[in-house]
């Protein structure tokens, strides 16, 4: 048989309920053996290049403008980076306030992504009915779930809101500090959102451990292989989301780098790029490309922090870390899940904690100084995982050069091992079913990749599957 | 609360459809008996806000259409498989609905748009559009107010 006439690509176009809009190919040769998987992304921002030229002072407002989702997050890394630039240790009350902005923005991320993006897989099941499981689909049997997802999120939006005046890119952390101290007058109201949230959490871990129960055999096979994992941890090994040094650890629970100044992470990581996708493909620079892939996000920081200092979600942490059993460390990026909610009941915790502080409501917040730096990186935790931003400057603070390290391509091989170890266990290359390609994007999603949305004209999202032979002609094709 | 909510969405850096925020804007600014929301997107969470409303007008660009039109909402889920975290109209209703058990009455204000490329400001078509919006619905709403002061 002729592999050159028989290999075949499977397009599943676009890839639904993630941030964004991307494709996922399957490569088969002769014997309808996948050879390979990509993720592929077809959407090019060009921040990094449009940025140029503008001043310092702007990035973090421009910058929050890359996603709806996340914004706060390059808010926060933008200012970071700003603050490196004009050489200042910013106001007590700044961090702190920086900081409470950082965990409303991993709860309501989070919530969405498990809520409403992740849930309708888990509770209704891969080989549901397609036009049920959605949002709606979970809405019928589990109402008081929905309910409760929709009010999470809500409760970090509202934290996001009332410190930065709106819900999504708001210009209120700059180079130096933030725009405007904490209203006082609104510390009780959200302080009253506290409880209901602790609790909608806990039901949200007690349905993950059924969910793991439920799908015992399918985990297996949901992004499980050996990488390294990188993020950042406090100076005592604390989980860290706003500062810190990073920790690079290996598939075997191994810290192989350890308190790596931010400032320092060209040395350690480099990028790649492929023709076929505008994502990056960075990668650990000692072990080359692509040996050293790495993963962010949750499942990450939850493998790498030494401890969690907020009660409930350290005990979490560490069920958590008795999955790795003897592998030294969770390796299955089906636990990203997992991960996500107990980093919301630790951002839950931890907000109560900050919201108490006296610190909170000081009127000092915000260094200022001229430009005395020629380049800054700022760097954060963002929902997805490290996120780095790298200006350098003229004298007057004009943009020369902008590298943004985004957390999401710094999961893309993982990405990609992803849908190739799922599309070798679950297609056999002749049979197509929903199941199976809900399945590849399930494993997708279990990272909450966010492609960036820049336009709202969605609603329509159809899956457009091809099964397409190697000179490019189109054999099979199935949409819904 | 007001008994009605206007949620003008879209993207106000991509040109055109940024048109239902400035309608949405510009309507709230003039009738302070609604209450006004401004968004990029309609997100699950927008379903608290519509709850036990009388009426929710939302107001959106679109394409492929020549002039300006108003229709009715009925709540139905949305497409098989919504992006979930952006919903229609139709849908945000639905969720609003089965989690509250109240309706709301509901209609769709759609501003032809014509131009996307990066950057604030509307084509002369869709600015004349948003006029038009803003007249039609500010007259909705005093018509409304009227009828309701005479039924009360």
């Amino acid at each position: 048989m002729d592999k050159k006439t028989t290999s075949q690509v499977i397009t599943i176009e676009p890839v639904t309920r993630i941030e964004g809009h991307a494709k996922i190919t399957i490569h088969l040769d002769g014997k309808k053996n996948v050879t390979d998987a990509r993720f592929h992304v077809n959407e090019f921002r060009g921040f990094e290049k449009f940025c140029e030229g503008r001043l310092m002072w702007e990035m973090p407002g421009l910058t929050s403008r890359i996603c709806g989702i996340c914004p706060a997050s390059h808010l926060i890394t933008s200012a970071k980076a700003g603050d490196e630039i004009l050489t200042v240790s910013i106001p007590e009350t700044a961090e702190k306030l920086r900081r409470l902005m950082t965990l409303a923005q991993w709860t309501q991320s989070h919530a969405l992504s498990f809520f409403h993006l992740s849930s309708p897989d888990f509770l209704l099941g891969f080989d549901a009915d397609p036009a049920q499981r959605n949002i709606f689909g979970v809405l019928t049997d589990h109402k008081e779930f929905v309910r409760r997802g929709i009010r999470l999120r809500k409760f970090g939006q509202e934290v996001i809101e009332i410190l930065g005046g709106r819900k999504i890119h708001t210009p209120w952390a700059v180079a130096g500090g933030v725009r405007e101290p904490f209203d006082d007058s609104r510390k009780t109201y959200l302080l009253d959102w506290i409880p209901e949230a602790k609790q909608t959490v806990s039901l949200a871990l007690s349905t993950m451990k059924q969910i793991h129960t439920k799908f015992a055999k399918d985990i297996p096979n949901f992004g499980n292989f050996r990488s390294l994992f990188l993020g950042l941890v406090g100076k005592d090994g604390a989980l860290e989301y706003y500062d810190g040094l990073l920790r690079l650890m290996d598939s075997s629970g191994n810290v192989i780098a350890d308190k790596i100044p931010p400032r320092e992470y060209r040395a350690s990581f480099g990028e790649k790029t492929e023709p076929w996708s505008y994502l990056k493909f960075p990668y650990y620079r000692p072990l080359g490309y692509p040996k050293g892939m790495y993963r962010v996000g949750p499942l990450a920081r939850l493998n790498i922090c030494d401890y969690i200092d907020t009660p409930r979600a350290e005990e979490e942490r560490k069920l958590f870390k008795a999955l790795a059993g003897k592998a030294g460390a969770v390796n299955n990026s089906f636990y990203y899940h997992y991960a996500r909610l107990i980093e919301i009941l630790f951002a839950v915790e931890k907000m109560e904690m900050l919201l108490h502080d006296p610190a909170i409501t000081g009127t000092n917040v915000r260094a200022k100084a001229m430009i005395n730096r020629d380049s800054g990186v700022g760097v954060c935790e963002a929902p997805r995982g490290t996120l780095f931003h790298d200006y350098t400057v003229d004298q007057n603070g004009l943009l020369t050069k902008v590298n943004m390290l985004i957390a999401t391509a710094q999961n893309n091989l993982a990405m990609n091992r992803t849908v190739q170890q799922i599309a070798t266990q679950y297609l056999d290359g002749e049979k197509l079913t929903e199941g199976i390609l809900n399945r590849v994007e399930a494993g997708i999603r279990c990272y909450d990749p966010c492609l960036s949305c820049s336009t709202h004209a969605a609603g329509m999202m159809p899956l457009d599957v091809r099964l397409v032979a190697e000179d490019g002609t189109v054999i099979d094709r199935l949409t819904r | 609360m007001n008994d009605t909510l206007i949620i003008g969405f879209g993207n106000t850096l991509r040109g055109d459809d940024g048109a239902g925020v400035i309608a949405a804007g510009r309507i709230g600014k003039a009738n302070p008996a609604v209450d006004c929301l401004l968004l990029q997107e309609l997100y699950p969470e927008t379903a608290d806000a519509i709850a036990g409303r009388r009426r929710v007008v939302f107001i959106d660009a679109a394409v492929g259409i020549d002039a300006f039109s108003i229709e009715p909402v009925a709540a139905v889920p949305g497409p098989a498989r919504p992006s979930s975290h952006s919903l229609t109209p139709a849908g945000l209703l639905r969720l609003s609905e089965d989690l509250s058990g109240q309706s709301t009455e509901a209609i769709l204000a759609r501003i032809p748009a014509f131009r996307f490329d990066f950057g604030e400001g509307l084509s002369s078509g869709a600015g004349a559009a948003v006029d038009e919006c803003v007249a039609r619905i500010g007259s909705l709403i005093a018509s409304s107010s009227g009828r309701d002061r005479r039924d009360g």
